[in-house]
């Protein structure tokens, strides 16, 4: 059940237009809110924008690709997900657990620990997830949280599901995969600092494995505009850096569609200087060691937003911010430690059959007809792109693509 | 900015991964991937090169296209992926069987998958008699779900897609990259040739080409010799084969059977000018 979507239609009216301060006075004492970018990301239109080109044509290539996490205690108040040997020990009686944490009994308590980690058969929590039943793990208590309204307003084909506010208040934000991991360290990170995942994506976009660009086609208008055709696709480029490891401004990209690499084209439309796309499905290249001599299914990973949309907002300094949107089969969460095996949970202290038995149980859509049960989890990544000159995949080799 | 313990593991176990390719090249099935060569001349019984279009296949007697079941995208569903295909699997595929008596002498890896008894213990090696994944021959019998069944590239379990017509190669990529078609390409030639010369299969047979893949041709230019681009040699350079140096010009420049040796500057670095003829091995 979705909730209070007819309130939610009244605050967007006017939590659109609030100021950053009132949008920040609104979300109370959060402390933190990004570092990355406006809390009213990719909802928020600017005032001053330039004409667009006069053809109409503007590229741009993604510098941050990240899940957007929200700092601040009230969101995990009870610290961040156990790690494995934490999780071992918090399950035991707690004589148990102050015998084992003695310093003498060190090695028993890692034998005992890692030993949790196998089942039979040679089966372990993170190359085979679903054959192990885990303790549910800490989500996200807060009612905040970045994303994109999914539903609509509408749970014909969604799951029951709790909505999030934004930070700037505006309600309706589906986005379970980050009430699930939001408070997973590798998310989290150190309070007020971005986690691995946010370095990481940034890392892969920085290298040219999932490098992403967008090509926008008929722009009219940065205010309003009924049509516009969006390119999103991945780019074999590497972007060239500055000393800070920024992207530089005006390089040149060229779309692919030569596996691992996707090419989505999105219509859209212009409003009030905020870009969004109509839903549809969206793949994008994810991998994780392609080509690995034990396990390829990090080459066969990819973004995969099922009824995904873009929501970007022009920046007078030529960039966009915002949001890409959509449901994200539960598994694809965890393929990173999946691909990684046992040794996520054996150094990196991941559980990631809890991972994903939390994932399902708070899965809200990729809902089969069927059984009405949902595989996929409301899902969102803050996008900041900047100028780039992007050559799309040339017409010839589209109309050799399926 | 510094690199934390779980964001190393995480990106390092993937990378780690794609090192050992490195160290083993390509045995990968999947057509985005590079295709191994086959390095065996014999293969099972009733086992034929089929013509296809994008590319030759392994098909069995009957002509159907040989599938490979990649064990590796399977790990998730069966620690031992040998055992995968059952039921549902095997109702739509047919394993390409090695005779009854026929002793496996290949396993999936256990790895990190296996069970560990006691903090420190090293995983059990290969038993006798068997090859790792990694260093397989062409063909290889596993212990399968049904018996005793052929394996190519160590990772690729043999199967048919039941009903399936001669020639056809539809389900190639399927799953995920879990099926694909068995691509044939053949052996690579012995060469007897200066170091930085290699041979590339493309265009369904060998060229030669320089360390960067760059194919080599002869031939005589039009009036027009733009990249026409000597594939030049050391001035210590010496003889070999059917090769020769001439350190006439500025810089040495290879000749093979007497004549001159180019090197390809185009975009396509495996086409040539109007005029040149591909070096083939």
């Amino acid at each position: 059940m979705t909730y209070a979507k007819a309130r939610k239609r009244n605050l967007i009216r006017t939590a659109c237009f609030l100021p950053l301060g009132g949008a920040l006075l609104a979300v109370g004492p959060m402390t933190g809110v990004a570092d990355f970018g406006s809390p009213a990301i990719g909802q928020q239109a600017v005032t001053k924008l330039p004409n667009p080109p006069a053809d109409g044509i503007m590229g741009f290539v993604v510098e941050d690709f990240i899940p957007p996490v929200i700092q601040g205690k009230d969101a995990c108040p009870e610290g961040t997900v156990r790690k494995v040997r934490d999780e071992y020990l918090a399950a035991l009686p707690e004589a148990e657990r102050t015998r084992l944490m003695l310093k003498e009994n060190e090695e028993e308590l890692v034998a005992k620990w890692q030993a949790s980690l196998f089942g039979s058969n040679n089966t372990n929590i993170c190359s085979q997830p679903d054959m192990f039943t885990r303790a549910d793990m800490r989500t996200v208590q807060s009612k905040f949280s970045h994303g994109l309204d999914l539903d609509g307003g509408k749970s014909v084909d969604t799951c029951a599901h709790e909505e999030f506010a934004s930070p700037a208040g505006v309600t309706g934000i589906d986005n379970q995969e980050y009430r699930v991991m939001g408070c997973t360290l590798e998310w989290r990170g150190v309070d007020g600092i971005a986690g691995d995942q946010a370095i990481g994506t940034r890392q892969f976009h920085a290298s040219g494995e999932w490098t992403q660009v967008i090509l926008l086609k008929g722009v009219d208008s940065l205010q309003h505009d009924d049509s516009v055709e969006v390119i999103y696709a991945n780019t074999p480029d590497r972007p060239v850096q500055d000393s800070k490891g920024h992207f530089l401004r005006g390089a040149s990209f060229s779309a692919s569609t030569k596996l691992p690499r996707h090419r989505n084209v999105l219509h859209g439309r212009i409003e009030n200087g905020v870009l969004t796309t109509d839903p549809q499905d969206i793949m994008l290249a994810q991998t994780w060691g392609q080509g690995g001599s034990r396990d390829i299914r990090g080459n066969r990973t990819k973004f995969d937003y099922r009824r995904g949309k873009l929501q970007l907002t022009f920046q007078p300094d030529g960039s966009l911010r915002g949001m890409l949107g959509g449901y994200k089969p539960v598994f694809d969460v965890i393929q990173s430690p999946g691909i990684g095996g046992v040794g996520s949970a054996l150094v990196a202290g991941i559980d990631c059959a809890q991972y994903l038995q939390t994932l399902r149980k708070y899965a809200d859509g990729i809902r089969d007809p069927k059984t009405g049960k949902c595989s996929g989890v409301s899902s969102a990544m803050q996008i900041r792109a900047i100028p780039a000159f992007v050559n799309d995949v040339p017409a010839a080799e589209r109309m050799t693509k399926r | 900015m510094a690199v934390t313990r779980s964001q190393f593991w995480l990106m390092a176990v993937p990378a780690l991964s794609l090192i050992g390719s490195a160290m083993t090249p390509a045995t990968a099935q999947p057509a985005d991937l590079p295709i191994p060569p086959a390095t065996a001349s014999e293969y099972p019984q009733g086992v034929k090169i089929a013509k296809s279009s994008a590319y030759n296949v392994y098909a069995n007697k009957r002509g159907l296209t040989l599938y490979g079941m990649d064990m590796r995208t399977l790990l998730r569903w069966n620690p031992d992926p040998a055992k995968y295909c059952q039921a549902e699997c095997a109702a739509k595929w047919e394993p390409l069987l090695a005779p009854k008596d026929a002793k496996p002498n290949i396993m999936f890896p256990r790895g990190f998958g296996e069970r560990r008894v006691a903090p420190g213990t090293p995983p059990p090696g290969l038993p006798a008699g068997f090859v790792s994944p990694q260093a397989a021959p062409d063909w290889t019998i596993i212990d399968g779900a049904a018996g005793p069944q052929w394996v190519y590239k160590g990772w690729h379990m043999v199967f048919v897609r039941k009903g399936s017509k001669r020639g056809s190669n539809d389900l190639d990529g399927a799953e995920g990259g879990t099926w694909n078609t068995l691509k044939f390409v053949p052996p690579v030639p012995v060469l007897t040739a200066p170091s930085n010369v290699a041979a590339l299969f493309t265009s369904g047979a060998y060229a030669l080409t320089d360390k960067d893949g760059r194919v080599l041709f002869t031939g005589q230019c039009d009036a027009i010799c733009d990249g026409w681009v000597p594939f030049t040699g050391g001035m210590a350079s010496r003889a070999i084969g059917d090769w020769q140096i001439n350190t006439a010009p500025d810089a040495p420049q290879w000749h093979y059977r007497g004549k001159a040796v180019f090197v390809s500057q185009r975009d396509d670095p495996t086409s040539v000018p109007a005029g040149g003829t591909v070096l083939r091995p």
